[in-house]
């Protein structure tokens, strides 16, 4: 059987791949929980797990789901740990991104990012993929492993939350488009 | 499915998010062009969209940076620029005002009260009009009017773009208000141009079912926010008009 090994032929050449893809994996992970530290920690055990269990992967074009789906692993992994610790508190998430140094120039990133966390892990999951990472809804299905019509189904009522959240109304019924500033 | 048939937000979400079928996107497509309120529901669920993605354009990373990647840390700084331009996108989309915004670099963005010939720190200025708004429209002419004389008058090199786009677009097309203004300032300068969004124009031409005439000074672009990107990464000074 054809592995990833056959496909990329040495370690040196998986790395540099797999650090190519670090990049996408980091921004996924970010809009998810909105910690720059559990977010490098979570690329890197997911590149840690990608090089272990390489042998599995036999399709060099199912790389990119591959990964992304044990991101998820080990973002669910992480939000499970949590809540055995301690309850999950959203408005925590929330906090985060809020109490980030800010300036006129971030006051929209954050106040979008901040809508984000508001969002159920379920939904952010879907949403990310979806927007950031440019996927298919099937392929969110296979990397959630969730049928098609809850990708469908979460994506919808995560922009119907986010576009009652940040106001965002239309310009052709003359309303107040959006009023972002109030969410903070 | 019938033409008539309600359309629903997952509907709407999936041709976003180009899941549908031809046929169905067809269909869609039309319900949209003749249905205000369904083209209000669309544009609204882009608009979301297009936040979610630029919001997340350019995550912070680590104080201490992450060895071994040091690709990504390359990047950011055009990640960084490509962010804060498509910010001004969304500020314009939702209203957001930019007075007073430092986006990247301070000394190469403008807002068009705040440009003055004896400060600028680049000779090649682009000043994008995305509005409807005349005070703000013609502020920015006189602006730019007084910025081409001035530096006539010193002998300075200067180039200058004029980007229309959005509700911007409308300047140039035919029949316009600014219409003989733009014409008189093109035949004075020849350092000064005018530039129509490509994607703008679609748009419009959509909205309104027929094709848009551009007046003759209006040269076409495949889309403002490349124009913008390509010519602040290259040193230009950016202005909001």
């Amino acid at each position: 059987m054809k592995t990833m090994w056959n496909i990329f032929g040495t370690s040196r050449l998986l790395q540099k791949q797999l650090e190519q893809r670090w990049r996408r994996l980091y921004r996924v992970a970010y809009s998810w929980c909105h910690d720059p530290d559990l977010s490098s920690d979570l690329v890197q055990d997911t590149l840690q797990k990608a090089i272990r269990k390489g042998g599995q992967l036999n399709n060099e074009q199912a790389l990119d789901a591959w990964l992304f789906a044990i991101l998820t692993n080990c973002w669910r992994d992480h939000c499970r740990r949590q809540k055995e610790m301690v309850p999950f508190d959203e408005q925590r998430i929330v906090d985060t991104v809020t109490d980030a140094p800010d300036d006129d120039r971030m006051m929209v990133v954050n106040q979008v990012r901040s809508a984000v966390a508001r969002l159920s892990e379920e939904q952010r999951e879907v949403l990310s993929l979806v927007d950031l990472e440019g996927m298919s809804y099937s392929e969110v299905a296979k990397v959630l492993d969730i049928p098609m019509g809850t990708v469908m189904s979460r994506l919808c009522r995560a922009r119907r939350q986010l576009k009652d959240i940040l106001e965002v109304k239309d310009k052709e019924t003359n309303k107040t488009i959006a009023n972002l500033r109030r969410i903070k | 499915m019938n033409a008539n048939d309600p359309v629903s937000d997952e509907q709407l979400n999936a041709l976003l998010d180009n899941e549908l079928e031809d046929a169905e996107r067809a269909r869609l497509f039309e319900a949209i062009r003749t249905d205000k309120s369904l083209s209000a529901r669309y544009c609204t669920l882009r608009q979301v969209k297009e936040m979610v993605t630029l919001a997340y354009n350019n995550p912070p990373l680590l104080a201490s940076g992450v060895p071994g990647f040091s690709h990504f840390r390359f990047a950011s700084k055009f990640y960084a620029a490509a962010a804060a331009v498509v910010l001004m996108f969304v500020g314009g989309i939702i209203g957001w005002s930019l007075n007073g915004a430092q986006p990247v670099d301070s000394a190469s963005f403008y807002t068009v009260d705040r440009l003055n010939p004896d400060t600028l720190q680049s000779n090649r200025i682009l000043l994008q009009l995305s509005t409807l708004d005349d005070v703000r429209i013609s502020d920015s002419l006189e602006k730019i009017e007084e910025l081409l004389k001035v530096s006539a008058a010193q002998g300075r090199d200067i180039e200058v773009e004029v980007v229309a786009n959005s509700d911007g677009l409308n300047i140039l097309r035919r029949g316009s208000r600014y219409a003989e203004r733009i014409r008189s300032m093109t035949a004075r300068y020849d350092n000064v141009s005018f530039m129509a969004c490509g994607i703008a124009k679609h748009n419009a031409e959509l909205k309104e079912g027929k094709q848009i005439a551009l007046i003759p000074e209006a040269k076409d672009i495949p889309a403002a926010m490349e124009r913008i990107l390509q010519r602040v990464t290259g040193g230009w000074s950016y202005v909001r008009g």
